[in-house]
């Protein structure tokens, strides 16, 4: 229960007696100093909540305060790490701007960005052996009889060649007689001093491979040496048929994959058809 | 918010005044790298002391109705004073321990002293604390303000801010929400309650003869009025 005289002395305090009802209030505590006490202990007890209220607000302020400042102290740190690399600290002057560090540093995160989003930008090959082509074994016929065809010599024999029998061979070949050309290819061959051995053990490899020799037909283009440069590309196009003919899948796709990544093979294009077939 | 708006909330106390002072420290805090660290050189954790200081004592100075024109930069003027005061700590030793009281008033800041100091003229804490001597007027302030520390600290902590809070101007309703009474005629018994004890906690201090209540005993048990 409530005492009615501490009401009182709190309305009083609080201003919120009626005049008439304070004028009486105030004539009794000039006469009864025990009231007189007792509202200065009402004052003072109100004084003490007040301390308790200001020490309250401060902790929580400091409180929150340091929640906040748990982030907000890392997002700053951060920034000030930024602010040492691209400003220049200048005395009792705000700092400037590193501008040319701060152009050169937004090319380069341009480049990889551009670089991440499309590599062939920047590597054109890479375009095409990033895609994961393959030949399946159940298409390596089809795609060898698609692009299976002999060597055409028609450029080669604008010019008559000085070695007869060797004009005689590319005659054979180009007439579509493999037998006859292979007969005459090999008695070429077994000269050690014949000097057109890498263009005959071409022509040899690719009808024995239209004879449907392809083990033969690998062990001779296998032959045709890497310094003999466009013959040498020729060889490895149909050493790459000679692997769809022995559905050799796995080897045919990667040496068309390497041939396809190569844009300066002569077959390059060839090969990135043929190995877009399953696509 | 404008700054009428938010001087208004302030005055108002309990929920709205929260919310004033959460949006000044959202807005303001930038105030801790750009003021305390930056210019005044003082740690994250040290601005951050200051820059809560200010903010309290913003929120004091408005309650007792300072006439606040610009609320930004009273801010910045008080987190400049609190860093200030920083500073001098670290270098000078104050002289604002000289009490055997066991609730220490070294805790508390200088300006602290200087707003309960400069409460209107006629708050107690005011009349009690006026001294001519000026060495004299800061011992008087640290023993009233250590005998109040000291019969506030024999209250239980949670009926301590029940009176805090009751003071800054919550309602019933939200008392007996904050607290988790059942009833609001619960929370205005506690509160009832808790009065009671401070007043018999210091009538007590008083009849103890505790030296550190001289002053505010010997007022309390004048013969006048006032």
């Amino acid at each position: 229960m409530e005492n009615p005289q501490h009401t009182l002395i709190e309305k009083y305090l609080d201003g919120a007696l009626p005049p008439g009802e304070r004028a009486a209030v105030e004539a009794q505590l000039a006469t009864d100093p025990v009231l007189a006490t007792e509202l200065r202990l009402h004052e003072a007890a109100r004084a003490a909540v007040t301390v308790q209220a200001l020490l309250d607000h401060r902790e929580r302020m400091q409180r929150r305060g340091k929640q906040m400042l748990f982030w907000k102290k890392l997002q700053w740190q951060i920034l000030d790490a930024f602010e040492a690399v691209f400003m220049e600290k200048r005395d009792n002057n705000p700092g400037r701007l590193r501008w040319g560090l701060i152009g050169g540093l937004s090319l380069a995160t341009a480049a990889l960005v551009l670089y991440l989003i499309n590599p062939g930008l920047f590597f054109p090959e890479s375009n095409q052996s990033s895609s994961p082509m393959v030949i399946a074994q159940e298409q390596a016929a089809e795609a060898y009889d698609t692009y299976f065809q002999r060597l055409d010599l028609r450029n080669t024999l604008g010019a008559s060649d000085t070695d007869t029998l060797f004009q005689n061979a590319q005659n054979q070949y180009s007439a579509g007689n493999c037998t006859a050309a292979l007969e005459t290819l090999e008695i070429l061959l077994s000269d050690e001093t014949f000097e057109r051995r890498p263009m005959a053990l071409l022509l040899k490899g690719t009808c024995q491979l239209d004879q449907g020799n392809a083990e033969n037909a690998l062990e001779t283009l296998q032959q045709v040496p890497p310094a003999a440069a466009g013959l040498h590309q020729d060889a490895q196009w149909y050493i790459a048929l000679v692997y769809l003919k022995l559905e050799r899948t796995d080897e045919a796709s990667k040496l068309l994959r390497a041939i396809a990544a190569d844009a300066r093979h002569r077959h390059s294009a060839e090969a990135g058809k043929l190995l877009g077939m399953g696509k | 918010m404008t700054d009428d708006q938010l001087i208004q909330m302030l005055r108002q106390g309990g929920l709205p005044r929260e919310r004033a002072n959460r949006f000044l420290q959202n807005k303001f805090f930038y105030l801790i790298r750009q003021l305390g660290v930056r210019q005044q050189r003082l740690s994250y954790d040290e601005a951050q002391m200051a820059f809560s200081d200010a903010l309290t004592e913003l929120d004091w100075k408005v309650r007792q109705g300072d006439d606040i024109e610009d609320l930004g930069k009273m801010i910045y003027t008080l987190t400049h004073r609190r860093g200030v005061d920083t500073i001098r700590k670290r270098t000078t030793k104050t002289n604002t321990e000289p009490l055997n009281n066991p609730v220490s008033t070294s805790a508390l800041p200088e300006w602290f002293l200087d707003a309960l100091q400069n409460l209107d003229a006629d708050h107690v804490l005011s009349r009690l604390m006026q001294h001519e001597n000026e060495q004299e007027k800061r011992q008087r302030q640290l023993r009233i303000m250590g005998c109040v520390l000291k019969a506030l600290d024999q209250l239980p902590k949670k009926r301590r801010s029940l009176l805090a809070n009751k003071l800054d101007g919550y309602d019933y309703e939200e008392l007996t929400q904050l607290h988790g009474f059942k009833t609001e005629r619960v929370a205005h018994e506690m509160v009832s309650r808790g009065m009671n004890s401070l007043r018999d906690t210091l009538k007590n201090l008083c009849q103890m003869g505790e030296p550190v209540c001289q002053d505010l005993c010997t007022w309390l048990n004048r013969k006048n009025q006032l």
